[in-house]
C-alpha cells in the first residue's frame, strides 16, 4: 500500500504474519536473529514461540489458468509481428493481488472493458503487421486463397497458442477470413480479421497449466510438454516460447529435468531473459510508479520526468550488474559500494561531477551514506509522502517485500492521525513519530519495527537528496535494526544482507511470479530445496532462476 | 419492474455483408405517451436509473451530519454544495456498515457500503496484504434487472487516477460482479463518448467491417467453448465472464443509431482525455465531462446504472488546485489538515451537485432525469482518520419515481442500525425486486422505511 496508517492505540502488538508460527511477536525486548534454517522462522524470536512444525513432505499446489499479463502480452506481440505491431499492442490493466500481476492474472476475470480493449489493440496490431509486411515469416503464398490462410493459421497460430493446432480449429479460422475476404473482395482483409481474432483468442490469452496424469506420481499432475514450455518461456523470457522450445514440447523432450536445463542454459543467456527479470523488479520495487509518484513540486522542482527515468534506471541497471554482468553474489543489491549514475543524479546525489552521457557506475564514499538499494534515490523517492519523509513507509516496505514480513494494520477505530506541531516549535520527522507511534506500547509493537528501520535513513529527503538538517534541526540518524546498531543506507545493507530470511524472501517472490500463485503449505519443501541450491550457488540469481525452473513445484500441480 | 426486461421497442433487423443483426433503439422522447410518464407504444413507464457517487477517505463527521433530523434538516457545511437539489436529498446517518466490520480499515467499508458482504482476505502470512468483494455490488444487481434490457446494462466511470493498487480489487474497484470479476472503470470522457455515442453515426450500409468484426468474435467463443470444457468450475466462471463481456461487445458494435430528439442528443465529442499537466490530474474538467455525459446517455436510455468513483479508496488524490500538496489519504490522518481534508469533501459535493444538477435539468417526459433516478453518494470510511465504520456518510438523492421522501429528510439511526438496510431500500427503490441485501453480518431484509414515501 503506497499510503501509510500511522498510529495505532491498541495492545497486542502482532506484527508479523509466519507461516507455521503464531502471530505473536511481543514488541520488546528484541533480539539479533541468528541466521537460521528454517525459511519460516521468525525474524524476532521470543521464548512463547511454539516450535515450527517439522516439514511437510512436498505437494505440489492446485493448477492455475493465467491470463497473460500486460507486459508478456506486448512482448509476445513484438517478437511475433514485429515492433511496428508491437507499438500498437496495448493490454487492458493488470490488477495485482498478493502484490504481484502474475497472481492476479490467474484469479480475476475480464470484464467488458477489456474485451474492448483486446478487440481495439488486436484490429490495430493487425493491420500494422499487415502495412509493415511482419507475416512474410509465416506463409509466402504461390495464390491468394484459403489455403494460404490455412498455412498461416498453422504456423502462426501454433506459436501464438504454444501447441499444435488441431485440423478443425484450423478449418475454422480460415473460414473468418474467408468471410472477410468474400465480403469485400480483398485478400488482405481477409487476413486482418483472421490475425484480429487469433489474437483474441483465449487459447492466446489464457495460459492453461492442468497437467496431466502422471503414473509415476499419483495424485500429481504433471504439466504437458506445452504447459511447461509455455510456463518456463514466459516465465524467463516474458514472451511465449520460441520455435526451439515449441519444438522440443512437439517431440516429448522436455521429460527430465536434465532436458529441461538445456533450454533454460539457452534461454539465460539471452536480452530476453534479462528484460524479464527487469520487468520483474520493475513490479516488486514499484519502479514503474516512480513516474506518477506524488511530490510537492515546489519542495522539489528539479524532479521532472527525466530524474524520474534515471531513478528508476539506476537501480535496474545496477541489479542488472549484479545479476548478469557480474553474475556474482545477490545480496549485493544490498550492500554493494558502487551505484550507476547520470549528470542528473550525480547532480542529486552531490557526488563528483564530470561524468560523461550515460549512466557510469561510481564508486560510493563512505561519507555518502549510500549502498546498495538502500541508498537510491528510487527507493527513497517512492517511500516517502509529498512534502516530507515517511519512516513507516520506507521501513514497511524494507519488512514487506524484502523480508516478506507483512504488518498487521491497525484496528479499526483507534486514533491514527498525527498531532499538529505549533509553528513555534518546529520538530523533526524522527521526533513526530516517536511522540506519536513509541510513547504507547499498542502503537510500539509494529512502529518500532517500521519506523525503526525508516529513522536510519532520514539522512535523505523524499526525492533521494542527502540533508543534515529538517526545519533546521539536526538529524539524528542513529537506530537499530532487530536490536542491532546502524546509521544511513550502507550500514542498513550491511546488516540486511546476511539475513538468510531475505534471500529466502527473494526466492519466495520468484517462485510466486513463476507459478502464478503463493506457494501453500506442501510447497514448502520445494522453496527450502530451491533455496538450498541458491545457496550453494553462493547467492547467484542465474542459478535460483534455474533451480525454480527445475523444481518440482513447477513441473508438476495437484490432481483436482 | 422486471417486466421491464422486454425490448421496449421494435426490434430493428439489419443485414450488412450478409450477416443479420439488431438490437433495440434507445429511447426518444417521440415515443413517450401523451402525460409523458409511459412509453407510447408499450405504457410501461419511464425506466428508472441508479447511480452510486462514490470518493474515498471519508468525511469529517463533525461538518457532515446534519444537525437537525427529519423533514427540517439543513444542510452542513459539506452537504451545502447541494442548495439547489436539496429537496431530492434524502440524508442518512448514524448507520454502521456492519458487513465485515472491523476487520481492516477502508477494504470493510468499501465492500459493506457497495455490497453488504464481508470482503475475502488473501492469504497473506508472507505475502503482501490482497483482498476481493465477497459478492456483486448492487449496481450489478441493478444491471442485471432493471439494466438488462439496455445497450449497456451498467457504465463504471472513475475521475482520479490516484488508485491504490496493491491491495486487492477492494481498493481498486468498486463495482464488482463477484469475487474475481472487479469491472474496471473508464477515465477518459473522449473514450467514454466514443462508446456510448459512436452508434449515432449511421454505419455505412455497404461497409461490413462491423459485422466482419462480430464474425471475428463468433470464432473468439467458439475458441472459448473449447478452453472452457477442460476447465474446473471456478476458472469457467471466469472464461463466462469473457464471453458475456464478448457478447456485450457484440451487442454495441451492431447498435443502431438512435433517432435524435429535444431530450436525447448528440453531445459534442470532448477532447479532454484525463491526462495529467504538470503532475496534476484536470479533476474537475473530467468530473463535469463525465456527468454531461452520463445525463445524456440515461436520457437516450442507453443504460440505465453507472457507479462513478471521484477518488479512491485510501485514494492519494493531490488536490492541488485548492492549495494541497499532499496525497489526500495521508492529509486525511494529519491532525494538522483537518480545514483542509474539510474543503476536499466540500468540493468532492460540488462535484456531486453538479451531477444532480445536469441530471435535473434533463428533462423527460413531464419532468427531469433526477425525478426517476436514484444516486447514492457515499465513501470507503465514515472518517478517513480513524478508518472508522460507524455513523456512515450517505446520500440519496433523486425520487426515484416517487418512491423516496420528497422533499428529502435527514434519517439518524442508532449505530445498531445496518447500512446495508439503506442499500435495500436503494434496490426497492427503482424496482429491483430484489427483497434482500448483503450477506452475513451484512444482511439486510429491513429497509430504511424513514426515506421511503
Amino acid at each position: 500500500m503506497r499510503a501509510t496508517t500511522l498510529c495505532v492505540a491498541l495492545s497486542v502488538a502482532a506484527c508479523h504474519g509466519n507461516i507455521g508460527a503464531e502471530l505473536v511477536t511481543p514488541p520488546a525486548p528484541r533480539v539479533t536473529p541468528a541466521p537460521s534454517a528454517t525459511p519460516t522462522a521468525s525474524p524476532t524470536p521470543s521464548p512463547t514461540t511454539p516450535p515450527v512444525d517439522p516439514p511437510k513432505p512436498f505437494e505440489p499446489g492446485p493448477p492455475v489458468v493465467r491470463r497473460v499479463v500486460g507486459a508478456h502480452y506486448v512482448a509476445t506481440i513484438g517478437t511475433l509481428l514485429g515492433p511496428e505491431a508491437a507499438a500498437l499492442a496495448i493490454a487492458p490493466p493488470d490488477a495485482a493481488l498478493n502484490g504481484l500481476d502474475a497472481i492476479g492474472a490467474a484469479q480475476l476475470a475480464l470484464d467488458t472493458s477489456a474485451v474492448r480493449a483486446y478487440e481495439s489493440s488486436a484490429r490495430a496490431v493487425a493491420a500494422a503487421a499487415i502495412a509493415h509486411g511482419a507475416l512474410a515469416r509465416w506463409a509466402q503464398c504461390r495464390s491468394m486463397d484459403d489455403a494460404c490462410y490455412g498455412t498461416f493459421v498453422s504456423r502462426f497460430a501454433r506459436a501464438l497458442f504454444r501447441r499444435p493446432l488441431e485440423a478443425d480449429e484450423i478449418t475454422a479460422w480460415v473460414a473468418v477470413a474467408h468471410d472477410a475476404r468474400v465480403a469485400t473482395m480483398d485478400f488482405d482483409t481477409g487476413l486482418l480479421h483472421l490475425i484480429a481474432g487469433l489474437l483474441q483468442a483465449p487459447s492466446f490469452l489464457y495460459r492453461p497449466e492442468l497437467g496431466a496424469d502422471d503414473p509415476a506420481h499419483p495424485g500429481w499432475k504433471k504439466l504437458t510438454p506445452h504447459e511447461l514450455a509455455t510456463r518456463l518461456a514466459f516465465f524467463l523470457t516474458e514472451r511465449g516460447p520460441d520455435d526451439a522450445l515449441l519444438t522440443a514440447a512437439d517431440r516429448g523432450e522436455l521429460e527430465t529435468p536434465a532436458a529441461i536445463a538445456t533450454h533454460v542454459d539457452r534461454l539465460l543467456a539471452t536480452p530476453e531473459a534479462q528484460g524479464a527479470l527487469a520487468s520483474y523488479y520493475d513490479e516488486l520495487l514499484q519502479l514503474r510508479d516512480l513516474p506518477t509518484a506524488s511530490k510537492n513540486a515546489a519542495l522539489f522542482p528539479e524532479l521532472d520526468d527525466a530524474l524520474r527515468n534515471s531513478m528508476r534506471e539506476e537501480t535496474q541497471r545496477f541489479i542488472a550488474d549484479i545479476v548478469w554482468t557480474e553474475n556474482t553474489d545477490f545480496r549485493r543489491i544490498f550492500d554493494a559500494n558502487y551505484t550507476f549514475m547520470d549528470t542528473r543524479l550525480a547532480t542529486l546525489y552531490g557526488v563528483d561531477r564530470g561524468l560523461g552521457r550515460g549512466f557510469t557506475k561510481v564508486t560510493l564514499p563512505p561519507a555518502t551514506k549510500r549502498g546498495g538499494i538502500f541508498g537510491q534515490a528510487s527507493f527513497h523517492t517512492l517511500h516517502s509522502h509529498a512534502t516530507t519523509t515517511s519512516p513507516t513507509l520506507r521501513g514497511k516496505f524494507v519488512r514487506e517485500v524484502l523480508m516478506c514480513q507483512p504488518i498487521r494494520p491497525p484496528p479499526p477505530g483507534v486514533v491514527t492521525v498525527l498531532p499538529v506541531d505549533p509553528p513555534s516549535t518546529p520538530r523533526t520527522t524522527r521526533q513526530r513519530l516517536e511522540d506519536a507511534h513509541f510513547t504507547n506500547e499498542g502503537c510500539r509493537g509494529c512502529h518500532a519495527n517500521m519506523d525503526g528501520i525508516g529513522f536510519g535513513l532520514e539522512n535523505f529527503d523524499p526525492i533521494g537528496k542527502f540533508r543534515l538538517t529538517e526545519n533546521n534541526l539536526p538529524i539524528d540518524a542513529r537506530t537499530a535494526l532487530d536490536g542491532a546498531a546502524f546509521e544511513g543506507a550502507a550500514e542498513l545493507g550491511a546488516l540486511i544482507a546476511p539475513m538468510r530470511g531475505t534471500m529466502v524472501c527473494a526466492a519466495r517472490g520468484l517462485y510466486r511470479q513463476a507459478v502464478g500463485r503463493v506457494e501453500t503449505e506442501n510447497e514448502e519443501a520445494a522453496i527450502t530445496a530451491i533455496v538450498g541450491g541458491f545457496e550453494a550457488s553462493g547467492w547467484r540469481m542465474q542459478k535460483l532462476l534455474a533451480e525454480i525452473v527445475l523444481s518440482d513445484g513447477f513441473r508438476y500441480v495437484k490432481a483436482e | 419492474m422486471s417486466s421491464f426486461t422486454l425490448h421496449r421497442r421494435t426490434l430493428l433487423k439489419g443485414v450488412l455483408g450478409g450477416l443479420g443483426f439488431g438490437l433495440a433503439l434507445p429511447t426518444f422522447e417521440a415515443m413517450l405517451d401523451g402525460n409523458g410518464t409511459a412509453y407510447a407504444q408499450t405504457r410501461l413507464p419511464i425506466p428508472k436509473r441508479l447511480g452510486i457517487f462514490y470518493w474515498g477517505n471519508g468525511v469529517r463527521l463533525d461538518q457532515w451530519n446534519p444537525a437537525v433530523t427529519g423533514p427540517a434538516w439543513r444542510l452542513s457545511p459539506e452537504l451545502a454544495p447541494l442548495e439547489d437539489v436539496k429537496d431530492y436529498v434524502n440524508v442518512v446517518s448514524g448507520y454502521r456498515a456492519k458487513a465485515g466490520y472491523g476487520r481492516r480499515g477502508h477494504h470493510d467499508g468499501t465492500a459493506a457500503i457497495m455490497s453488504g458482504i464481508p470482503f475475502i482476505e488473501l492469504p497473506h502470512e508472507s505475502a503482501s496484504y490482497s483482498s476481493k468483494f465477497g459478492g456483486p455490488s448492487i449496481d450489478q444487481i441493478a444491471a442485471d434487472t432493471i439494466g438488462a434490457s439496455t445497450t449497456i446494462p451498467s457504465l463504471q466511470l472513475a475521475i482520479s487516477k490516484r488508485l491504490i493498487g496493491g491491495e486487492g480489487p477492494t481498493l481498486q474497484y468498486i463495482s464488482h460482479r463477484g469475487p474475481d470479476e472487479p469491472l474496471a472503470p473508464e477515465f477518459n470522457p473522449q473514450a467514454l463518448f466514443d462508446r456510448l455515442f459512436g452508434s449515432f453515426t449511421p454505419p455505412d450500409a455497404t461497409d461490413p467491417t462491423n459485422a466482419l468484426r462480430s464474425r471475428a468474435l463468433d470464432a473468439v467463443k467458439d475458441d472459448a467453448a473449447r478452453l472452457s470444457r477442460k476447465l474446473g468450475v471456478n476458472d469457467r466462471r471466469r472464461l463466462d465472464a469473457h464471453l458475456t463481456g464478448i457478447a456485450q461487445l457484440q451487442r454495441e458494435i451492431s447498435a443502431l443509431p438512435p433517432e435524435i430528439t429535444s431530450s436525447c442528443t448528440k453531445p459534442a465529442r470532448p477532447t479532454e482525455r484525463n491526462v495529467d499537466a504538470n503532475g496534476n490530474e484536470p479533476l474537475e474538467a473530467v468530473s463535469h465531462l463525465m456527468s454531461d455525459l452520463l445525463a445524456m446517455a440515461f436520457a437516450c436510455d442507453l443504460t440505465r446504472v453507472a457507479s462513478f468513483q471521484l477518488t479512491g479508496s485510501v485514494g492519494y488524490t493531490v488536490y492541488d488546485f485548492l492549495g494541497i500538496t499532499r496525497g489526500h489519504h495521508d492529509l486525511s490522518h494529519e491532525a494538522g489538515e483537518r480545514d483542509n481534508v474539510h474543503r476536499t469533501i466540500h468540493w468532492n459535493m460540488q462535484q456531486f451537485a453538479y451531477l444532480c444538477a445536469k441530471m435535473k435539468a434533463t428533462e423527460e417526459g413531464d419532468g427531469n432525469v433526477l425525478d426517476n433516478s436514484v444516486w447514492m453518494a457515499t465513501s470507503d470510511v465514515a472518517e478517513g482518520e480513524s478508518h472508522s465504520s460507524d455513523d456512515y456518510p450517505i446520500v440519496l438523492a433523486g425520487k426515484a419515481g416517487g418512491f423516496l421522501k420528497y422533499p428529502g429528510v435527514h434519517h439518524r439511526g442508532t449505530n445498531a442500525d445496518n447500512t446495508s438496510d439503506v442499500l435495500l431500500t436503494v434496490m426497492r427503490s427503482i424496482g429491483t425486486g430484489v427483497t434482500s441485501v448483503g450477506a452475513d453480518q451484512g444482511l439486510s431484509t429491513t429497509p430504511c422505511a424513514a426515506i421511503e414515501a
